[in-house]
């Protein structure tokens, strides 16, 4: 059973959920993690993520017959290295196909993605209880000048990439045998203050936008059950996310149509046949939203995730 | 988990050779009249803001209370007139519409503030107009179904596809408020809010963009400063002999008298009722505005009295047309964008 315990410790220390690439203004979540477990571990994870971008809001009131459809895919691959009890950091870079249909055009880009480099240090824990402060950034490596066959720049949300450099803080409380054995939950915090670009679609004759998505406030409560099985464990997931933008910014002033409130119920199924490897599933699902003026947004999410663990070896 | 290592060791090879995939459904030629890095996708994709293809009208009866300071573009064609309100404008940016034998696109651009309204007959091929999704100057671009060639709003000329260089054949398109429309056209028709497409027409989808002067979505050149952003004028567009009319000039009503491209031509306007328009002068002389006597706005010295969409509707010459020069309404800074340097009558 202890041995269970460190899997669960070692698998259920993901903290840090993060918004990362730019996809179609509703970046990826659940991938950005900084992994928590035996000093100089390392942890390598591909995750894949589709999201369905149908929804058209206006305010908070859902309309019909919108002509257009965006869906977002990313492939993500993650390298976490303990460096110590305390010290831990992470890289994330995705792979970005984005497409937006309307009646009577398809448009599609495929690019790198921003790379995502987070620290995490672990203020405190004890037997039950972890707290954690993660900070990072996400650099401009990702793919901007996508363009239409008419030699037209695609807008900045079907870009691969921002363009900017932008600042992630978060931080995140672990509580395990919360309430009874087995059950765990978390709660995470994380804000992103998100860079311009001040040269988005510049040529040689043209300076080019300025543009920014919204910075981003994200609040998340999770409980995870684990159940044993003969092979393995399973570690059901259900999550409350609360999520505030504001409005992104062109030239110099607020974006209309932009930014807002949502909240979404991310539900999630991991298994660990042992310690090193996890599979992972998960959708994403909307509750509400309050946004600012029109937009399209994400009705669904779906995700699986694929980790293997190198150097197992216990600290605990 | 070796698969793990060589999914991930594919996905790195794949970074490296990740290549543009866009794919366009319509023009796919580069080559652009105008600056094409000047031209930015404004986000929701070609006909992501649906044109009305089928407009319903209503009756003054039946439309029932309406904002009398609402804003309406008009037009008027063989005693038949027809308001498109700018509330419905907003979302939708292009009417595909007709009245009589005559088949027009009524295009607005809520970015510029701008209204004009075109022929559909193309080289002799009826075709109706859907919104781009592109910008050029922060204006509409416009594509005709027929050829999907992308046009210019503003330049009033076809500027990248198979139409590119034809130029638009305008009709007369006329901006005020509700108020003085049912005014001067008592039988008009409105069109209403049954377009066909869900949306919240109380609600203007850019919040202060039409009275906040620094708010310019995208990047507009030449930005001219000579007078505020939005400042409300009329633009008349004759042939480089350029000129621009704030509506702060008019007051309850005046009448300017010029001579733009050798043309005689009269400038009528109201800032009290909303509207300002021009025409080329037929040798009427010493006319004045008009004020609350509609469908009138202004008479000359012989009686003759003309209304908002240049007809003579009484007096000694009653029956004559006073002929529209090219003239459009919009924010200061696009048009001084699309025409620079041009003239601001002081």
């Amino acid at each position: 059973m202890k041995g269970l315990l460190i899997l669960v410790l070692v698998f259920l220390g993901e903290n840090i959920s993060a918004q990362t690439c730019c996809t179609a203004g509703a970046p990826m979540s659940n991938v950005i993690s900084v992994h928590d477990g035996n000093a100089k571990s390392l942890a390598v994870t591909l995750s894949y993520e589709y999201k369905s971008i149908n929804l058209l809001i206006d305010n908070d009131r859902r309309l019909q017959n919108d002509p257009r459809s965006r869906s977002g895919n990313n492939v993500s691959l993650k390298v976490d290295y303990v460096i110590n009890p305390r010290w831990s950091i992470s890289a994330n870079l995705p792979l970005v196909y984005q497409s937006r249909k309307t009646v009577s055009e398809e448009q599609t880009s495929l690019g790198i993605g921003d790379l995502n480099l987070l620290t995490q240090y672990k203020l405190y824990h004890n037997e039950n209880i972890k707290l954690f402060l993660a900070g990072g950034l996400e650099l401009p490596t990702g793919v901007t000048t996508h363009k239409g066959p008419s030699g037209i720049f695609l807008s900045p949300d079907m870009q691969s990439g921002s363009g900017s450099i932008d600042v992630v803080l978060g931080t995140t409380l672990f509580r395990e045998n919360f309430i009874f054995p087995f059950l765990s939950t978390s709660l995470e915090l994380l804000y992103r203050r998100n860079g311009k670009n001040s040269g988005f679609a510049s040529t040689d004759n043209f300076p080019g936008r300025r543009f920014g998505f919204g910075d981003e406030w994200i609040s998340t409560i999770g409980f995870h059950y684990q159940i044993i099985g003969a092979r393995g464990f399973f570690t059901p997931d259900v999550q409350f996310k609360y999520r505030n933008s504001t409005a992104n910014i062109e030239q110099q002033t607020s974006a209309p149509n932009s930014g807002g409130d949502w909240i979404s119920l991310p539900l999630g199924f991991t298994y660990h046949p042992n310690e090193t490897k996890s599979i992972r599933i998960y959708t994403e699902i909307p509750l509400y939203q309050n946004i600012e003026g029109l937009q399209i947004t994400t009705d669904f999410t779906i995700g699986i995730q694929a980790k293997y663990l190198f150097n197992k070896k216990s600290d605990y | 988990m070796k698969h793990l290592f060589l999914i991930s060791i594919l996905f790195i090879i794949s970074c490296g050779s990740t290549e543009d995939l866009a794919v366009d459904g319509g023009s796919t030629t580069t080559d652009w009249l105008i600056p094409p890095g000047e031209v930015f996708d404004g986000g929701p994709g070609k006909d992501g803001i649906p044109s009305v293809d089928n407009p319903n009208f209503d009756t003054v009866a039946e439309a029932g209370f309406i904002n009398p300071r609402r804003l309406v573009v008009g037009v008027v064609h063989n005693g038949i007139a027809k308001a498109y309100p700018h509330n419905i404008l907003d979302w939708h940016e292009i009417v595909n519409d007709e009245i009589g034998d005559l088949s027009y696109a009524l295009t607005y651009c809520p970015l510029t503030g701008t209204a004009v309204s075109w022929d559909r007959m193309v080289n002799g091929t009826k075709t109706t107009f859907g919104v781009s999704g592109k910008l050029y100057n922060t204006n509409l671009m416009p594509y005709d179904r027929g050829t999907d060639s992308y046009w210019s709003q503003l330049r009033l000329d076809c500027v990248n596809g198979e139409l590119t260089g034809t130029t638009i054949n305008t009709l007369q398109a006329i901006e005020t408020d509700w108020e003085t429309w049912v005014a001067s056209y008592p039988n008009t028709l409105i069109m209403n809010e049954d377009t066909g497409i869900d949306r919240n027409y109380e609600n203007y989808p850019y919040g202060d963009y039409r009275t906040n002067n620094a708010n310019i979505i995208f990047p507009v050149s030449p930005m001219d400063t000579r007078l505020p952003a939005k400042e409300r004028v009329l633009a008349i567009i004759e042939n480089g002999d350029n000129k621009v009319y704030s509506i702060n000039l008019f007051s309850t009503g005046k009448v300017f008298e010029e001579r733009l491209n050798d043309k005689d031509v009269l400038v009528f306007g109201s800032n009290a009722n909303n509207y300002m328009v021009a025409y080329e002068n037929n040798d009427f002389v010493g006319f004045r505005s008009l004020i609350n006597s509609f469908p009138a706005i202004a008479e000359d010295e012989d009686g003759n009295r003309v209304s908002l969409s240049g007809e003579i509707i009484s007096g000694p010459r009653q029956g004559e047309q006073l002929e529209p020069v090219e003239s459009i309404i919009g924010y200061y800074f696009s048009l001084a964008a699309f025409y620079p340097g041009i003239e601001i009558y002081e």
